[in-house]
């Protein structure tokens, strides 16, 4: 089914316009996903901008798989200058909202220089949200995001058509435009600017964009109590029932919109006195990840890695940042070959730390 | 730099020498196009039977031996290759872990002389096992063939003076960095998870399932693997799989065993 972008042939138009001066990354098919990829370097059908996870989370924009952080060469060191200029398009509120998360906490305690070079420089536009199956943002508080979260936003409220239709001529992109519009909303400077140019009405921001309610009723989540709870359950059985089934894959953290753990590789080149330092994806639930020099490591059962993750978000960054470092955004879940699911991992906590 | 010390002042002497085996780990070598010229420009490849006609012997910096000793003669080079090098690197998964030839221990030894090799029965063969059960092996590139990055990465580093850097950690973090569709997912028994990375992914970027011919990961949980994995296939042809290239990982050995009593 042919819907998104590219069935209106005026959204398709300015987003090839904005592409001749920046990068720009919309959520496009290849071989099955739903992949945020560089408009102008695809065919590809977009999917409906308005539901349906991608692989990797917008992050890679601003924190990339891989980077090099500075190459040498007869001992001069030349630093690698980030790219500033992505337009990131196509994020829903929870994607919005980790965002935020992970840029303060990638500012807060030593700020980390490439990631803020990018991201300082990087427009985020966000979409209205449908859902998709296995998220749960407004557990985590992640379901409502302030015009300061985004540049621009394309709000699709008005416009039920937009995914169901099959065309944009029912969301004014075609011949009949005389159904509801989108509309645009500005949560910067830089997004008003940009806007000057797109084919929707504009209006400025006036306050919370909130994240569909969820079709199930979904109890909600003490998540100032978690950082106790999961302090309190450290060494509970449920961890070690979970350790059981996971594979230790990586998968989760990987597709996490607010995991950021890296390591650092040093590469020599054939001539010993050229090389460079990369930067990597890591992730805490692989066995070296603790792993010092001298073969000790820190967190040696993969159940012990299981609570650290689970710790991390609920726990860590709830009690230095003020937000639980999960957004709801379910990927983890639908990405884990051995269905574990944040979901019930909580639930699980919840009922173990019960003491009342 | 506080590289390897050249045996004979110079450049770096490297050996690479193939036991039994179908020598694809030795042709990964010629398969690194540009990187190969710039590899002989920085050290010196004095023995490579597949690529010189006049071939060294040792000291040797560095060794790189593929498959595995399947007759005594072969045994007694892999021992003479030991005696000149310093660092020794097991080349692919048959020098690893026995490899396909290691299939023969899931099979009576004097049937297969006489299936395979008929007319040939007084065949004088050893039992085949990694190069790990005779000789010090200092480096394991694992894979069916093994990676050309990771050639590369071990020539590099012993160059520097530095611990090459492979990767332990399971293909699947390579695979949802490349934003493949997983295969898994969709029920197909791809051994991603609990397989070593470091081939880039080669299988699962064209849709086909691991196969895991890098070997397990450092301690993969094979329980909940193979109660994942039988949603996709069946046990004994999961069993089989995991028998193809590595059987003689240690990892695997429990699951083996139980398989044995089952059978
Ligand atoms: S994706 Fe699932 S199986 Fe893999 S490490 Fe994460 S929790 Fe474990
Ligand atoms: S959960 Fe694990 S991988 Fe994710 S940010 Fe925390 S420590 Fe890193
Ligand atoms: S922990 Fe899972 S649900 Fe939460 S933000 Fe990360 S991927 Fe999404
Ligand atoms: S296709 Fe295989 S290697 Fe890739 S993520 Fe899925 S299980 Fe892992």
């Amino acid at each position: 089914m042919a819907y998104g972008y590219d069935a209106h042939p005026a959204l398709r138009r300015w987003l090839l316009e904005l592409a001749a001066d920046y990068r720009v990354l919309v959520p496009a098919e290849k071989g099955g996903n739903r992949i945020f990829q560089e408009v102008g370097t695809t065919d590809a059908l977009v999917f409906g901008l308005a539901q349906d996870r991608t692989v990797l989370p917008a992050k890679k924009a601003f924190l990339p798989p891989e980077e090099m952080l500075f190459e040498f060469s007869a001992g001069r060191i030349l630093p690698a200058m980030p790219l500033d200029d992505t337009i990131v398009f196509g994020l829903h509120v929870c994607e919005l909202s980790a965002d935020r998360l992970l840029t303060a906490n990638m500012t807060h305690d030593r700020p980390d220089f490439h990631y803020l070079v990018r991201r300082n420089g990087g427009i985020i536009a966000g979409v209205s949200c449908r859902r998709t199956s296995g998220c749960f943002c407004e557990k985590t508080g992640h379901d409502q995001i302030v015009p300061g979260d985004f540049d621009l936003f394309l709000d699709l409220d008005g416009c039920p058509g937009w995914d169901s239709a099959g065309t944009g001529e029912q969301c004014g992109g075609g011949a009949k435009t005389s159904v509801a519009q989108p509309r645009l909303i500005a949560g910067s400077a830089a997004g008003r600017k940009l806007a000057a140019s797109a084919p929707f009405p504009l209006e400025n921001a006036t306050g919370a964009i909130r994240a569909p309610v969820a079709a199930a009723s979904s109890k909600t989540w003490p998540l100032d109590e978690l950082p106790a709870r999961i302090r309190d359950s450290f060494g509970a059985t449920i961890w070690d029932d979970l350790a059981a089934r996971c594979l230790g894959c990586g998968n989760c953290t990987i597709v996490c919109p607010l995991c950021y753990c890296f390591y650092t590789r040093d590469e020599t080149g054939l001539a010993p006195e050229t090389g460079r330092r990369l930067r990597l994806w890591d992730s805490c639930q692989l066995l070296a990840f603790a792993r010092v020099a001298g073969g000790h490591n820190f967190r040696e059962s993969r159940s012990e890695r299981i609570w650290y993750r689970f710790s991390h978000k609920f726990m860590r960054m709830q009690e230095t940042l003020g937000h639980a470092g999960c957004s709801g955004c379910g990927a983890c879940f639908h990405f884990c070959p051995a269905n574990i699911d944040p979901q019930q991992v909580i639930a699980d906590v919840l009922e173990v730390t019960d003491s009342a | 730099m506080g590289g390897l010390s050249p045996a004979s002042g110079g450049r770096l002497r490297v050996g690479i020498f193939s036991l039994t085996s179908d020598a694809g780990c030795q042709l990964e070598f010629l398969n690194l196009a540009d990187d190969l010229l710039a590899l002989v420009r920085a050290v010196d490849i004095v023995h490579f039977p597949m690529a010189r006609t006049f071939n060294q012997n040792g000291p040797f910096d560095i060794a790189f031996v593929d498959g595995v000793p399947a007759r005594p003669d072969e045994l007694a080079l892999l021992q003479e290759v030991r005696r000149s090098t310093k660092v020794l690197a097991a080349l692919g998964s048959c020098s690893s872990f026995g490899g396909v030839p290691a299939a023969q221990h899931f099979h009576d030894l004097g049937d297969l002389k006489k299936y395979v090799y008929r007319g040939m029965e007084d065949l004088d063969t050893l039992e085949v096992f990694p190069i790990s059960r005779y000789v010090r092996v200092d480096l394991q590139l694992r894979g069916c063939p093994a990676s050309k990055w990771e050639i590369m990465e071990t020539v590099t580093a012993l160059i520097a003076g530095r611990l090459p850097q492979l990767k332990a950690y399971p293909q699947c973090v390579d695979c949802k960095i490349l934003e493949n569709r997983c295969l898994l997912l969709e029920g197909l028994p791809c051994l991603g998870p609990i397989t070593r990375a470091g081939c880039g992914v080669v299988c699962p970027s064209v849709g086909v399932p691991c196969d895991g011919c890098r070997g397990p990961t450092e301690e993969p949980n094979l329980t909940s693997a193979i109660e994942i994995l039988t949603r996709g296939t069946t046990y004994p042809d999961l069993i089989r799989k995991f028998q193809k290239f590595c059987s003689l990982a240690p990892e695997y050995q429990e699951m083996f065993d139980r398989w044995r009593g089952l059978v």
